[in-house]
């Protein structure tokens, strides 16, 4: 295994960033919107049955000295491993737009209503190219600024709302029965789509893939424990009527002279939309490269920018109401194929080979 | 100029070292015959006026002394090698020549030389050259005395309480200022010449005992890649040792102040000194010691703490606050105070031009000012204050045709990029750039924009530690030095090492230095 690229700490801060995207952006009237409490309890199971699925994925970076789930795909069938490259790449695109037009849909819809969505989107996908062609490396560091930064502004806003906040909202999670939280843990599941990063950028950071997990879910989890959190204690059921209930919830934070934070907060989000979607662009490019090999350097790039763009252009315009069951249902396909089904068959065939025997690395 | 640096720059920078060639076997070679060496010496120097053949018949012997006018001392030639040589009762060459090389001690740099290029680059370098007819190899002695500026305190890097001594153009002067403040053998100065027209000497200072060898090798590397053919400032090698050409920032530091090299130097990292230039080279440089003075470790730790955080504070807001001006005032009003907004709309509405426009053309004045500040002669450098305050700070508003608050915005703005004077080039583009993006984009384009530029710093690496660091990747132990500054007590019981930070070659991302 060659010397690691990204440090365990600088992948950890990557995963957050885009996983915390999700919940920054997150609009009730496009997503399945479950109660607080609920919410809360859903996240918790979530990110230990991922935990729990995840550890296939986990054990074969360990007992091979940090190759990733798909570098195994390649040594037991070219071929295979060439199409799961291809079919990774082009989910890892679609997300990426997704991503994109998403925050294109936040943009117009809470900062810049009436403004034109190409721009943004436009706009975004020059920038994320630009922070995709400066490397992992460079994402990597700026990643852990930028974590480090929103956890400070987090910080702040939680002890700015906590003397607002009433715990009289905040209901048992099995009120309605366990029904709710079973579905929102299997909405949670299938949404965390950020895992299909793992697989590909895992081997960037060395032989340790637990430790960057662990510490990914366990970041994540704290802010999607203490966001909702507050979104419950502090407005309540208001917050099903608002676009974007995360967003009004930090325009209510106020301090001092400083009315608004929520200024301070979109400078921030705009730095973990552009890492979010860097990171799938960088990971899609590595996929398209196991795929289009010998076609320079910047080819690949540029094709999967040009895709992504396009892709999100298609899905401002043509779909502007994003995430139905059945991208919901695909993803949880693909994070079910590639986090857990396919590590375990490599796992089982590395290990025992055509004849039941330890099988030799092929040449 | 520009060509050959530009073609100089295409060349492979990452070629491998090549050290100087000892064997001169193929060079010619000076002759016995001293008619013969003086006529090649005078084709070779195109009879130029500066040289000075001086024939002399000491006895039998018939000896030359060449030199080059004004580069030598008269008074220490007549008393090191005239006086001596009147009272020498050599009788042929060859004991004139022994008792040249054993006998006598002109100079303390006395060096024997066999060869018309050696003759000819230490005539130019301040040497006399001594040749004795019927003997091959001439004597070069070191008797510089050619006049140039005395040691004085640095211009561009001004201290309360540190060192007033700053580096002088002879690159020997500069080399005894550093080997005086650090007094131990592990110090090394490695003298090489930049291949072209000019030879211009370099002397890469380091410490054996802490360098990165790597590194050491890279920085060889990529000079001996320099070959330009003429080398007036320090700066024209800056370029080849920096990694990232199109990047807004360095990562070669500049200092003037043989203090900060030796400081620098202590921790691992590679000083370039260049002859001509009182600016000396440091690489790895880290973004963070830009923000980093001197005077920080004469004061007490609180204070300096109060000082960086200052300076960070002013680099914000010297990049960002003209631009989040004009974008709030675009776009975003609603976020401004109730009493601020109302003054600064009646200000601006009473202004013929956009906002962002305003902006542009008085900070460009300004830039004009400062250079013409910068440029002019010392006697009427006082008018350029008076007409910049009265123009552009009490005229223009007065007219109209400015607000009243940009003329604040930007008086703070050109303070502010003084607190952090070795970013200035940087943050100037920068301004403009933000003031662009900022008013055509509001606060999406200026965080955007500076989502950019912080990937940018991120993506350079100096040598092989990222600029960025040790803020990313993290290293708890050199944290004692970054945002705060911790007492002498901490700082002395381990010396940062910059090879060991996280990134680097020798501090991996995994461990590195943590504690």
């Amino acid at each position: 295994m060659s010397q690691p690229i990204i440090s365990r700490g600088q992948l950890a801060a990557m995963l957050i960033c885009a996983r915390c995207f999700s919940l920054l952006t997150f609009a009730p009237r496009t997503m399945p919107a479950y109660e607080g409490s609920v919410v809360m309890l859903s996240q918790l199971a979530a990110t230990v049955i991922t935990w729990i699925l995840l550890q296939p994925m986990l054990l074969l970076s360990q007992k091979r000295d940090g190759m990733g789930t798909m570098e195994a795909a390649f040594l037991v069938n070219k071929r295979g491993g060439r199409l799961s490259a291809l079919v990774l790449w082009l989910l890892l695109v679609l997300l990426g737009a997704d991503a994109l037009a998403h925050f294109q849909y936040f943009l117009s819809g809470a900062i810049y209503p009436g403004a034109s969505p190409m721009i943004f989107v436009l706009l975004l996908a020059a920038a994320c190219g630009y922070s995709a062609a400066m490397g992992v490396e460079a994402v990597g560091r700026m990643s852990a600024l930028v974590v480090f930064a929103f956890f400070i502004s987090i910080a702040a806003v939680t002890a700015v709302l906590l003397p607002q906040a009433r715990l009289v909202n905040v209901t048992s999670p099995l009120f309605d029965g366990a029904r709710p939280v079973v579905e929102a843990t299997v909405s949670a599941l299938i949404g965390n789509a950020d895992l299909l990063v793992l697989p590909v950028l895992l081997p960037m950071c060395g032989k340790d893939s637990r430790a960057p997990t662990a510490w990914f879910l366990f970041g994540s989890l704290v802010l999607y424990e203490l966001i909702p959190f507050l979104t419950l204690t502090v407005m309540g059921q208001y917050s099903r009527t608002r676009l974007f209930p995360v967003y009004t919830l930090m325009t209510i934070a106020q301090v001092s002279v400083f009315e608004r934070l929520d200024i301070l907060h979109l400078g921030l989000w705009i730095l973990i939309a552009l890492i979010k979607v860097s990171v799938y662009l960088i990971a899609a490019r590595q996929m398209l490269d196991y795929v289009w090999v010998n076609k320079g350097r910047y080819s690949p790039l540029f094709v999967t920018i040009g895709s992504t763009a396009a892709a999100a252009l298609f899905a401002t315009y043509a779909a502007p109401e994003p995430a139905s069951p059945l991208s919901r249902m695909v993803t949880g396909g693909a994070l079910l194929l590639f986090a857990v089904i396919i590590p375990v068959v490599e796992l089982l065939i590395l290990r025992f080979g055509k004849n039941g025997q330890p099988k030799e690395e092929a040449k | 100029m520009f060509r050959s640096l530009k073609r100089a720059l295409r060349r492979d920078i990452h070629s491998a070292y090549v050290p100087p060639k000892t064997d001169i076997g193929g060079e010619p070679n000076l002759s016995d015959n001293l008619t013969r060496n003086l006529f090649e010496i005078r084709r070779r120097f195109s009879n130029t006026s500066d040289l000075i053949i001086r024939e002399l018949d000491h006895g039998p012997v018939k000896i030359a002394l060449l030199m080059c006018e004004g580069m030598f001392n008269l008074a220490d030639l007549n008393k090191l090698v005239l006086v001596p040589m009147s009272q020498n009762k050599a009788g042929t060459a060859k004991e004139f020549l022994d008792w040249v090389r054993s006998d006598v001690f002109f100079s303390g740099n006395q060096i024997e030389i066999r060869t018309y290029d050696e003759a000819m680059t230490l005539m130019m370098s301040g040497f006399v050259v001594l040749m004795i007819d019927g003997e091959c190899p001439a004597t070069a002695i070191g008797l510089q005395g050619y006049k140039s500026r005395s040691v004085s305190e640095p211009s561009s890097e001004v201290n309360v309480r540190g060192s007033k001594e700053g580096f002088v153009e002879p690159l020997r002067v500069n080399m005894s200022l550093v080997r005086r403040r650090m007094r131990t053998p592990a110090l090394k100065m490695e003298l090489m010449t930049i291949e072209g027209g000019a030879k211009t000497d370099v002397c890469l200072v380091y410490r054996v005992d802490r360098v990165n060898p790597k590194e050491l090798d890279r920085v060889r590397g990529r000079l001996a890649c320099a070959k330009l053919d003429n080398i007036q400032a320090s700066g024209y090698l800056q370029p080849f040792l920096d990694t990232h050409h199109l990047s807004l920032f360095t990562g070669v530091g500049v200092t003037e102040r043989p203090d900060t090299l030796c400081a620098k130097v202590a921790e691992g990292r590679v000083g370039v000194l260049v002859d001509n230039s009182p600016f000396a080279l440091i690489v790895p440089y880290l973004f963070v010691e830009n923000f980093q003075s001197l005077d920080d470790y004469c004061s007490r730790p609180y204070y300096a703490t109060f000082i960086r955080l200052i300076k960070y504070l002013a680099f914000f807001v010297t990049i960002l606050l003209p631009g989040v001006y004009v974008a709030l005032v675009n776009f975003h009003l609603e976020l401004l105070p109730i009493e601020l907004l109302h003054k600064i709309v009646v200000s601006e509405r009473l202004t013929p031009f956009p906002l962002m426009f305003e902006a542009i053309i008085i900070h460009l004045i300004y830039e004009m000012v400062r250079e013409a500040g910068l440029r002019m002669p010392k006697e009427v450098g006082h008018a350029v204050g008076i007409v910049g305050a009265l123009v552009v700070g009490d005229a223009a508003v007065k007219a109209g045709i400015i607000g009243a608050p940009m003329v604040i915005v930007v008086a703070l703005t050109a303070i502010s990029a003084f607190v952090v004077p070795s970013l200035y080039e940087p943050v100037t583009v920068l301004r403009f750039a933000f003031i662009i993006v900022g008013g055509t984009l509001g606060l999406f384009g200026i965080m955007l924009g500076f989502a950019v530029v912080l990937l940018n710093l991120c993506a350079i690496k100096s040598g092989d530690v990222p600029v960025t660091a040790p803020l990313s990747p993290f290293s708890l132990y050199a944290m004692r030095d970054i945002v705060v500054r911790l007492g002498w007590r901490t700082l002395g019981a381990e010396e940062l090492q910059v090879g060991e930070l996280k990134g680097g070659e020798n501090g991996s991302l995994k461990e590195g230095k943590s504690n």
